[in-house]
């Protein structure tokens, strides 16, 4: 095969990108020793395989080589597109052209299943709410972009990775988002499986404005509502707004002290503040010096002990989870599962417990990496693993389109069902 | 995370008596190494002596709280009340208080964040040592050595490094200012329910508050992440009522 051999300045570019990894690596690994690799030696063996290298795909393998060595899942390199293509939220095409507004979002969200963009909720005062759209809907093209082609491009990057499901969604929503009052053409394939385009508006994100010290500014809700007689739902978007989030959970769960089960949805929330799940745990776990886990940082790992908040809630915990559940909601919900306290329902969560962050290197590829690792309490490893539920449920099309949600469902049949004694409260 | 150096370093100015730097003793000039009774003797006279310290009955400490970097930050205050009774809240914006104190029987903790817990152990003990307003000028009470190690600089000024093994708990070190007395750092490690949290603190903004010399500013590092507490006010012997050391009802509650 033959390549163009790299510009002088692609070149350098490579040999910068590699060193940043090798050094990021080095400098920031949780594991100082590297689980005794002999780190040096590996950059002497694989650098001048960059030096000689002839496309960027070849400095991609070597980088990817290097990062194999480690044997761990968060760390790898991203093609630069498919970078483009997750990480492109606000870019996401409009038909007003350059816009200064905040971010807002078109009111759908979506979740790719079987390689389609399946419509999983539309938002109250939406756009799109009021234009008809509803779950089940397959969302073919936004603007100008076919969305095949992407799903496959991300797909096919994310094939053996547990972030699956986040890059292939927000891929789409990425894509969705966008300034606010700008529009965004999409074309949807209906329940009746016609092709439809529809201009969407984009408005403000659902919830209120919440900021945690420098970090952005991000709309947080919580949704707490009484599912038939004696089942409290409490859903909320992000571990953000302590404040709020801790009075309101609390507010849910001890106006349900009485009720037969708790279901906490947490189906598409990525995480936040980690500490938090310590906080909300304590509504459920009446022992003192229970964990959920131990994070384990470059300097000393960390337990994340879970304090009791008297008075417990003694019912049934049902913790839904989707391939978008992520970092404390990992913490969260693997916790639970592990100390016996919650039973999990959905599908596998991402995969990324710890602030796992992607940079951009200088040849334009993105680097992943974790600054940590976690251990559940017993023992198993959730960065680049995720929580497996003790019920996996199927989203399908077919049960979205009927109105059916049937990961709620699950839980909800598994609250009224009697429980085995000695296994009540899972 | 917790008043720990912070607690330990108002205990110690709680002590003192005069009100300038005094005349440093001659074992302290000298080249040889002193002994730790010597280099904590120092400090006290230092920062106003052990009349004046043994004149504090009661203090109240009011600052702020910044988490450096991060864009965090709220306001801080401490109560303190002889012989080891205190009582400290750090409130931020948008997140709630953490609240952690003494009776000086039972330690704890009551964060938004978090909910209530009940410390035991070395935890327990080492709040209870460092809300003691005589923890320096008594220093005897609470620790079983206090011994000088060596000599390190910390900020550019020449300090003698001294390990204080306490009575339960691991060992802190303190480093001194050999010229004014000053404590300038500390460290220690802290037993937390989370894991033994290596932490570690320098103290500056010295400045006289009634006779004593105090200082205004704690820096902290805790699993890398720094936080500062400023002190805007002092007030020494203003009236504390005893029932702000009250255990908080959530406290109580798991005490049932």
């Amino acid at each position: 095969m033959l390549f163009a051999d790299l510009t002088p300045a692609q070149r350098r570019d490579s040999l910068a990108s590699f060193d940043q990894v090798w050094t990021t690596v080095r400098d920031k690994h949780w594991d100082t020793s590297l689980n005794g690799l002999d780190w040096a030696a590996v950059r002497d063996q694989l650098r001048p395989l960059v030096e000689k290298a002839r496309s960027e795909s070849e400095v991609r393998g070597v980088i990817s080589d290097m990062l194999s060595r480690l044997h761990q899942s968060h760390y790898a390199v991203i093609p630069g597109s498919v970078y483009d293509d997750v990480e492109s939220r606000g870019g996401g095409p409009g038909l007003n052209g350059a816009n200064t507004s905040p971010e807002g979002t078109a009111g759908v969200d979506v979740r790719v299943i079987n390689d389609e963009a399946l419509v999983v909720s539309v938002e109250p005062n939406s756009s799109a709410r009021e234009q008809g759209v509803t779950p089940g809907w397959i969302v073919r093209r936004i603007g100008d972009e076919e969305l095949v082609p992407v799903l496959r491009r991300v797909g096919a990057t994310y094939q053996d990775s547990t972030m699956r499901h986040m890059m292939l969604a927000r891929s789409v929503i990425s894509r969705l988002d966008g300034p606010v009052s700008n529009r965004v053409e999409v074309e949807f394939q209906t329940a009746r499986d016609k092709m439809i385009l529809l201009t969407l508006s984009r408005r403000a994100f659902r919830g209120t404005p919440a900021k945690f010290g420098y970090l952005p500014e991000e709309h947080f809700w919580i949704e707490t509502k009484r599912v038939g007689q004696d089942v409290e739902y409490i859903a909320f978007n992000l571990f953000l707004d302590p404040a709020t989030l801790i009075a309101r959970f609390q507010e849910s769960v001890r106006n349900c002290a009485d009720c037969a089960g708790v279901v906490i949805d947490l189906r598409g929330n990525p995480g936040g503040i980690g500490i938090l799940a310590m906080g909300l745990a304590g509504y459920f776990i009446d022992k003192p010096d229970q964990k959920l886990g131990t994070m384990y940082m470059r300097d000393l790992p960390l337990k994340f002990v879970v304090n009791p908040r008297p008075p417990v809630y003694e019912g049934k915990v049902a913790v839904l989870i989707d391939g978008l559940s992520a970092s404390t909601s990992e913490i969260f919900a693997g916790g639970l599962q592990d100390l016996n306290r919650a039973r999990i329902f959905g599908s596998h969560s991402a995969g990324a417990a710890l602030p796992s962050m992607i940079e951009r290197l200088p040849d334009g590829d993105g680097f992943q990496y974790a600054a940590a690792s976690y251990k559940s309490e017993s023992g198993k490893v959730l960065e680049g693993v995720g929580v497996t539920p003790d019920q996996p449920v199927e989203l399908t099309r077919a049960a979205l389109l009927a109105g059916h949600d049937p990961t709620l469902d699950a839980a909800i049949r598994w609250i009224h069902e009697p429980s085995p004694k000695g296994n009540e409260t899972r | 995370m917790k008043k720990l150096m912070w607690a330990v370093l108002i205990a110690a100015v709680g002590l003192a008596a005069q009100t300038t730097v005094t005349e440093v003793p001659s074992t302290l000039t000298k080249s040889a190494t002193p002994t730790g009774d010597t280099v904590l003797q120092h400090f006290i006279d230092a920062t106003g002596g052990k009349a004046a310290y043994d004149a504090i009955k009661t203090r109240i400490s009011t600052g702020t709280f910044t988490l450096t970097g991060k864009g965090i930050n709220g306001t801080y205050k401490l109560y303190q009340a002889a012989p080891a009774k205190a009582y400290a809240v750090v409130d931020i914006q948008g997140v709630g208080k953490t609240e952690d104190g003494t009776d000086g029987k039972t330690a704890w903790e009551l964060s938004a964040l978090t909910g209530a817990r009940i410390k035991t152990g070395a935890e327990a003990a080492t709040e209870v040592r460092d809300s003691a307003l005589d923890a320096h000028t008594l220093w005897k009470n609470y620790y079983k050595s206090a011994e000088v190690t060596g000599a390190e600089n910390v900020n550019d000024k020449n300090c003698w490094k001294v390990v204080m093994t306490p009575n339960e708990g691991e060992p802190e070190t303190d480093w001194f200012d050999k010229t004014s007395g000053l404590l300038l750092r500390e460290s220690a490690v802290m037993d937390t329910p989370m894991g033994k949290i290596p932490v570690a603190a320098d103290y500056s903004d010295y400045r006289k508050q009634g006779d004593l010399l105090l200082p205004f500013k704690l820096t902290q590092t805790v699993a890398g992440q720094q936080y500062e507490i400023a002190l805007d006010k002092v007030e020494l012997n203003a009236d504390v009522p005893d029932s702000r050391f009250d255990l908080p009802a959530e406290i109580k509650a798991l005490q049932k």
